[in-house]
């Protein structure tokens, strides 16, 4: 468990900064920003979700 | 909307300059600086009053006298008839007295008997035309000009009743002369070295590279104190853009003080945390002619004996004036030894590291058992072992240098005897890696660059780092990283693994070096306004060394 | 309004590299053993014939691109043409499938470094140190890739020759007997099956804006195509005549096999560990490229001024991908039944569509524009 909590630390910085790079799309672009600045999200969430899944497997 | 991908794109590039304009870029920096330098002496910047006894108060004010004993104020008279009231201001330590007691303070005393009684405003027309007789006199109204003039070593004349001064060149301060390379030293070569005098510095560049193109522009850096920094490059064949550039870049310069050419490189490099330099800094004039007849920009900084020329890329700093000075196959060999001592700098202990640790198989049977054997004693792991080692050998190195020349020879015994012999007789370390440590230590003497040595003797840190914990995959996903940081770094907007990445046309000069009489082309990175340097049959007397296709012009005899 | 410099430039001979570099390292992979099952003896023919399909179809879609698409790479066609939607759609697929390889390469070097040199390390940690410098190699732009592949590729191809050389003294010609190995329909199947590993009709697609001159850029696809698959046949050529087919089959990492077996008298021998570096850099510059393209299909589609905040997500993601796989042999099948299999309708199919379409339909605007 606390080997997985510790492996979490990366994927979830990097979920953090992804999510922050999609609201600076949104910002940036105003209205238009939010269709440009899901995708972020998506591949944040994305990448946040597998690697959550792989690590659960390899670690617990 | 496209996606900007250019990691190099917020950096300044060189590109070629166009005529008619010169210095492109040089937009906001310079204006900037001038107007902060402007407000800044506007305090001092009156004109100089006509009367003498304000001109001693002025004086003493800018001065802070008589308080400051380094300023010299002698008042004395032009003639001895009609005498003329006459003030001259000098640095005591920086003037030449024999000037200004010959040439100054003689004619105007005692060889001006035959003056006649001149309208006042014209006396200063009378002294500079036909009672002084140095070769250098300037001619100004405001304090502004006089004090800078004064503060670098010339004299200040200043007559009652002109409200002008007249700046006398008299600078005699003491300077080490001219001596014998130091760091970058040759057996086959000159072997002068710039030292501590701006002038003599720009002066043995010009001795050498004797054209009118060879231009000199001076700048001032330094709000508290200035110091000269020279900008020295060829008209008509440095590229204009990169001239404007490093002005700009000198000019942006903010400071109160500039102490020496090194503070400045850091203040010019593109990324001043890169540990490749950008900028080669040399104190071989040699080597500044020949780069200003590439096509680079030489700068020199007040007195330092140091002079920066850039742009510069990684190969060059590879490079010694020993290379061209000797035959083709002699030059070429000497750059295989220094670029295998590089590999050796950078990676042998490493290697030595991630061999014994990770892949013994490697080794032929017998070496593997002697290295075993060599380390049986040994009671630390090779990772500690060689660190032990390389901290003394770094230890010397800084002590070698700090210590004084008096107590020098103890270094040598010292440094010698604990790890050549009694650390391997305790059984600290295996003789077997005094060996690689000593091999490491011997090649990066060999990297002629000082700079470029401090950066692999980091980088080999990182690398032994590297291969301690992960053997040659953690060496080999280092040098991809070191590889592509390489790669994207501009030093003036040239990439600094320019000809080879990316690949750009250049003479035979970068990795091996080939015979002089083919350096027919400047670097092409340096985007110069001429390309060739030379036409492409260099010995057109010569069937062994004619290009193909080239037909020997016989001389038709005359009668 | 297009900023052309916002568009890295690279050179012709950066390119060549890059491309070449992409292709080789699948000796590494398991390209070898797939193509020693469908070819058997004639294995080596393969990479010639999948050269010459993939440069039949080079030529055809850069002389469109050039006729009608000047400058524009193949997300900005598909806009033009399609529309917005379609050329997210395209755009999509490509970075799924580049993704995709990014993670599979990424599994077998992983399991590579495992199985060779670090037998005792996680193969997490072994993953994440490939993830970060491939993050910050893709992180220095087009340019540093492009200039890294070209200063690695001589190293490479002379790592390859020489494995291919030093092995002189374990060669039985006769092992690549029957000449046509498994049968001429069998190479044929196989080398159309396995082309897509000549992915350069793709990159080419993405890269065409970013080459310095329009010229130069079909002598780079020919000569990295040429060069690739000469260089893969080569290799095949000689793994065949140290190994058989069926010996081959169950082998995994063919270049560390090959590389075991010199012995070149009592001193030169065991070499493998040095062809690590030849390897792990050359898979790093692949992966590099791959994740970069996949950042910049990505920033192009949803029109990202930038690409590279989404790197970090992106190598993220990829790691995750290529530890799905439970073991090695499901990852090699996985590999070789989708990426291998089916990557030429990405590779080929997609690319070669949209532009012959789009130029189509643009010939036939221009005619009915002049009709009328």
């Amino acid at each position: 468990m606390l080997k997985f909590v510790i492996a979490m630390i990366i994927p979830v910085l990097v979920f953090r900064y992804t999510i922050s790079f999609g609201g600076w799309l949104s910002r940036h672009r105003g209205a238009k920003g939010k269709v440009i600045g899901s995708p972020a999200y998506v591949v944040a969430s994305g990448s946040l979700a597998l690697t959550g899944y792989v690590l659960w497997r390899m670690l617990m | 909307m496209t996606v900007n991908d250019s990691v190099l794109d917020e950096q300044f590039t060189l590109v070629p300059s166009d005529d008619g304009h010169s210095g492109g870029d040089s937009g906001d920096g310079m204006d900037e600086t001038k107007n902060r330098s402007d407000s800044d002496e506007g305090k001092q910047g009156d004109h100089i009053p006509s009367r003498i006894d304000d001109m001693k108060a002025d004086l003493e004010r800018i001065f802070t006298l008589p308080d400051n004993k380094d300023i010299v104020v002698r008042p004395f008279t032009v003639g001895t008839e009609h005498p003329w009231r006459a003030l001259l201001v000098f640095v005591d330590g920086m003037a030449d007295k024999t000037i200004i007691n010959n040439h100054i303070l003689q004619p105007l005393m005692l060889l001006s008997q035959a003056l006649e009684e001149e309208p006042v405003n014209g006396r200063m027309e009378v002294v500079m035309e036909t009672l002084l007789p140095g070769n250098q006199v300037n001619r100004t109204a405001t304090w502004q000009e006089v004090v800078p003039g004064i503060l670098a070593g010339s004299t200040g004349l200043f007559v009652d009743g002109c409200d002008e001064a007249l700046v006398v060149e008299s600078k005699g301060w003491e300077h080490r002369n001219v001596g014998l390379s130091q760091t970058e030293t040759v057996v086959r070569g000159p072997h002068d070295a710039f030292t501590e005098s701006f002038r003599a510095n720009t002066g043995l560049v010009r001795a050498l590279f004797r054209s009118e193109h060879l231009v000199t522009e001076i700048l001032e850096v330094g709000k508290l104190a200035k110091t000269d920094v020279a900008v020295m490059y060829v008209r008509g064949l440095t590229n204009k853009r990169l001239v404007g550039e490093i002005k700009r870049r000198i000019q942006a310069v903010d400071v109160d003080y500039l102490a020496d050419s090194g503070l400045l490189e850091q203040f010019l490099e593109d990324d001043p945390h890169f540990l490749v330099p950008q900028i080669l800094s040399t104190e071989r004039p040699d080597r500044v002619a020949h780069m200003l007849s590439e096509g680079h920009v030489a700068v020199f900084v007040g007195n330092s004996p140091y002079v920066l020329t850039m742009p510069v890329v990684f190969w060059t700093l590879m490079h010694t004036p020993e290379d061209a000075y000797l035959k083709f196959p002699f030059g070429w060999f000497l750059r295989v030894i220094r670029w295998s001592a590089l590999l050796v700098a950078l990676l042998l202990p490493a290697l030595y590291v991630a061999v014994t640790n990770y892949h013994p198989e490697m080794l032929p049977t017998d070496l593997m058992l002697s290295i075993a054997g060599s380390r049986e004693l040994v009671p630390f792991p090779v990772i500690v072992e060689i660190l032990l080692m390389e901290f003394s050998i770094e230890l010397i190195r800084e002590a070698g240098i700090r210590v004084p020349s008096v107590i020098g020879p103890t270094i040598g015994i010292v440094g010698a005897l604990i790890i050549g012999q009694a650390a391997v007789q305790a059984g600290i370390v295996s003789p077997m890696l005094v060996i690689v440590i000593a091999t490491t230590a011997l090649a990066s003497f060999v990297i002629p660059t000082y700079n470029l040595n401090f950066g692999i003797r980091l980088a080999r840190f990182a690398f032994l780092a590297a291969s301690a914990l992960f053997g040659f995959y953690g060496i080999a996903l280092l040098a991809c990283m070191i590889l592509v940081n390489l790669s994207v770094q501009r030093s003036f907007g040239v990439p600094l693994l320019a000809p080879i990445a990316p690949a750009l046309r250049a003479s035979p000069d970068v990795l091996a070096r080939g015979p002089g009489f083919v350096m027919n082309e400047r670097p092409a990175y340096l985007l110069t306004q001429h390309e060739w340097r030379q036409k492409p049959y260099t010995r057109p007397w010569s069937p062994v060394t004619r290009p193909k296709g080239v037909k020997l012009r016989r001389r038709r005899e005359t009668k | 309004m297009r900023p052309v410099s916002s568009k890295a430039k690279i050179g012709a001979k950066e390119l060549t590299a890059l491309l070449t570099m992409y292709v080789v390292p699948n000796a590494f992979l398991s390209y070898p053993s797939a193509i020693s099952h469908s070819g058997m003896e004639a294995a080596w023919m393969e990479p010639l014939l999948s050269g010459v399909i993939a440069m039949v179809l080079f030529l055809m879609v850069q002389t469109l691109i050039r006729r009608h698409f000047k400058g524009l790479d193949f997300i900005e066609i598909a806009k033009e043409t399609f529309g917005r939607a379609f050329a997210i759609l395209v755009a999509l697929a490509c970075a799924a499938y580049l993704l995709a390889s990014t993670a599979s390469v990424m599994r077998e070097f992983e399991e590579n470094v495992i199985t060779t040199v670090l037998p005792l390390t996680p193969i997490l940690m072994v993953g994440l140190l490939f993830i970060l410098v491939v993050w910050y190699m893709a992180y220095c732009g087009l340019e540093g890739i492009a200039r890294t592949s070209l200063i690695l590729l001589p190293i490479l191809v002379a790592g390859i020759v020489a494995v291919c050389l030093m092995t002189v003294n374990w060669w039985k010609p006769y092992l690549l007997l029957p000449i046509w190995g498994a049968g001429p329909e069998a190479v044929e199947a196989g080398s159309l099956r396995y082309s897509s590993i000549f992915a350069n009709v793709l990159l080419v697609c993405i890269l065409y804006p970013h080459a310095k001159d329009d010229k130069s850029f079909r002598r780079v696809g020919v000569v990295s195509i040429l060069l690739s698959a000469v260089l893969l046949s080569g290799f095949i050529a000689v793994y065949h005549m140290v190994f058989t087919p069926q010996q081959a089959n169950h082998m995994t990492f063919h270049l560390y096999q090959l590389a075991r077996m010199i012995f070149l008298g009592r001193f030169f021998q065991r070499m493998e560990a040095i062809f690590i570096f030849l390897w792990v850099t050359s898979a790093v510059v692949k992966m590099a490229f791959t994740l970069w393209a996949t950042a910049y299909l990505l920033a192009s589609a949803f029109q990202w001024p930038v690409y590279r905040p989404i790197l970090p997500a992106l190598a993220l993601g990829c790691f995750s991908i290529s530890m799905v796989p439970t073991d090695v042999m499901s990852a090699v099948q996985w590999e070789q039944q989708y990426l291998l299999g089916w990557g030429w309708t990405i590779v080929f199919a997609l690319p070669l569509g949209v532009v012959s379409l789009a130029s189509l339909r643009k010939r036939g605007r221009r005619g009915r524009l002049r009709h009328a």
